[in-house]
């Protein structure tokens, strides 16, 4: 009776942040600059001006930010069951940084290697991917070597990684021209003004796969918080599953920035909003996560556009203000 | 059908913690592994486990060398407890006993709550189902986790399939009612389902009640085993440990005393 019930109520609460997720997307594809109605574009009855709008802008960074917010929110829930730390954020520990320094590179240095026109939506995706994987690959060798992690020490490593990728970049900076330098601009900010479908589609369908691949480990994510030892005895192939759990959330994260720079926080709220809401186990986890972390950066981004119409705020700088305070408050519950 | 270490020797870095330890876990019965802090017991059940692979020697379950198996063969096959805790998040004592669900064979939903409904109910902890594993006390942690190792070989349906249980000791932090309860549950499953169960245990006096068949190790070596009356000995426990133990045959039992 209580598992009916159980059933029952998780299936109300997914169908309602299913709600939520659609009701958010259309909102932003209709407001902004320019106002759209979204029933005159499907009867075929807009202008050719609102169709121009919302096919090549709206519709493509409406997308976008929907496909970055779910990916970083399951990479965020990821890397804490990963970690078993509940302050694991890809910004925070560095992973984000990592692919920033990697699209950096890729902005700065790619003219040089004279690839055909055709690669370059894939070739900087791919740097920032190499990028967050260099990091996400390093804090598991570290957690190897020195064992389980304490909660605060994957923090003070994050600082660290920060500082680093800060470092590069800033040699970056200082090598670039001004074009170049307008780019990167954008990459310290974070923000969905530049998408283009040419540089979008790549970015989602690979972030898409991660994350519908990533739940399908949700059940040996789940034996690891038991520890390693106790995973291998329910079955884990332990090595395997954690290679694939540190490439799967390098790609989640570095797709992500590299269409859209740092965005920070998202991967370490939602989770937390999910577990306290839906539950604990990784398969809910992740589908709440995403569903969350869709919704919550599609409706950051409609902010960052109509708070200061016409100028635009970069929407890291939206998640910032309410993910740091978050940050603040969950530091007391879970005292590191 | 048993499960076998065939001299197997464990070495870490440059030494040695097991040596050439032979040991035989018969479907059935209770194997009872004794000896003093740092002899080498976990790191033989680790070997038994399939979780290290030994630097010499090999273990065998029912004919086949661990080390051709799978993680999810051999999970089939066995379940260990090990004294551990590492949850960080909320899970329900549920959702834990839950993750030993890995049989092969397909079963309803009504029968995995109901096998899990009794083996909580046995275990004493049918009434903290739904709570919080970050809430219950050490002891009540420990049953969790033995109510999911014995989830995970009571797979009702493929009883041709011989199980063995291993368990690092599983009564660590139980007071004596509940070390009665778990070790006469042992008992009961590996008579009734023809489990093979190797168990690491300080206390003599339970070991020599419960066990079947006894090994002693110590600095990993085993030094004696057959039954209790072979191996339980005043001689032979008191130079092991290195402190006068003495023994005594009441009707009730073995009773082994320090003082």
């Amino acid at each position: 009776m209580g598992e009916a019930q159980g059933e029952i109520s998780s299936q109300v609460k997914f169908s309602l942040l299913l709600g939520i997720c659609l009701a958010s997307v259309l909102s932003a594809l209709a407001i902004g600059g320019v106002p759209l109605s979204l029933i005159e574009i499907v009867r075929g009855e807009a202008s050719k001006l609102d169709l121009t709008v919302f096919s090549e802008i709206r519709a493509p960074r409406v997308i976008l930010a929907a496909t970055v917010g779910a990916s970083l929110a399951v990479a965020g829930a990821v890397l804490q069951g990963f970690f078993r730390n509940p302050l694991a954020d890809p910004g925070l520990i560095g992973v984000s940084g990592g692919a920033a320094l990697g699209a950096v590179a890729m902005i700065v240095l790619g003219s040089s290697l004279a690839l055909p026109a055709t690669f370059a939506p894939y070739t900087m995706p791919l740097a920032a991917i190499l990028g967050s994987l260099c990091v996400t690959g390093a804090l598991y060798l570290f957690s190897a070597y020195y064992g389980q992690f304490r909660i605060v020490t994957v923090l003070l490593v994050g600082i660290a990684i920060n500082a680093l990728s800060s470092v590069g970049i800033g040699i970056f900076q200082y090598v670039s021209n001004d074009a170049q330098l307008r780019s990167l601009i954008f990459w310290m900010m974070g923000s969905f003004g530049r998408a283009h479908w040419v540089t979008t589609v790549p970015c989602v369908l690979a972030m898409v796969s991660a994350v519908l691949v990533l739940i399908t480990k949700s059940n040996s994510l789940d034996k690891l918080q038991l520890g390693e030892n106790e995973a291998f005895h329910l079955g884990v192939d332990v090595k395997a599953t954690k290679r694939d759990l540190v490439l799967l959330s390098a790609v989640c994260v570095g797709a992500g920035v590299a269409v859209s720079g740092i965005i920070g926080f998202v991967g370490l709220i939602v989770p937390h909003v999910v577990r306290f809401t839906i539950g604990v186990r990784h398969k809910p986890l992740m589908i709440g996560s995403a569903l969350t972390g869709g919704s919550l950066m599609v409706l950051a981004d409609l902010l960052a556009r109509i708070v200061a119409l016409p100028a635009e705020v970069p929407v890291g700088l939206v998640t910032s203000a309410i993910g740091a305070p978050f940050f603040l408050w969950l530091i007391t519950k879970v005292k590191p | 059908m048993a499960l076998q270490a065939q001299n197997v020797t464990i070495n870490v870095g440059t030494k040695t913690i097991v040596d050439s330890a032979s040991v035989t876990v018969k479907s059935g019965s209770i194997t009872v592994l004794v000896g003093p802090n740092g002899a080498g017991k976990s790191t033989l059940l680790g070997a038994l486990s399939g979780h290290s692979t030994p630097s010499g020697g090999r273990v065998v379950i029912a004919g086949t060398d661990l080390a051709q198996l799978t993680p999810l063969q051999l999970c089939n096959q066995r379940a260990v407890m090990l004294q551990s805790d590492n949850l960080v998040f909320d899970f329900t004592v549920e959702d834990v006993i839950r993750m030993g669900l890995v049989w092969q064979f397909e079963a309803s939903e009504g029968e995995k709550s109901e096998v899990i409904k009794d083996l909580a109910s046995t275990c004493g902890i049918e009434d903290l189902l739904s709570q919080s594993i970050l809430t219950l006390s050490g002891g009540e942690k420990q049953r969790a986790h033995f109510c999911r190792c014995l989830v995970q070989i009571s797979g009702s349906h493929d009883r041709d399939t011989s199980k063995y249980l291993l368990l690092d000791e599983p009564t660590s932090s139980q007071d004596i009612a509940n070390e009665l309860r778990v070790l006469k549950l042992l008992k009961e499953t590996a008579i009734q389902r023809e489990i093979g169960v190797f168990l690491i245990v300080h206390d003599l006096n339970l070991a020599a009640h419960f066990g079947d068949i006894f090994y002693i190790m110590k600095n990993g070596r085993l030094v004696a085993d057959g039954d209790r009356d072979a191996v339980m000995t005043e001689n032979i426990l008191s130079s092991v440990y290195e402190t006068p133990v003495k023994t005594e045959l009441t009707p009730s039992g073995l009773r082994i005393h320090t003082f």
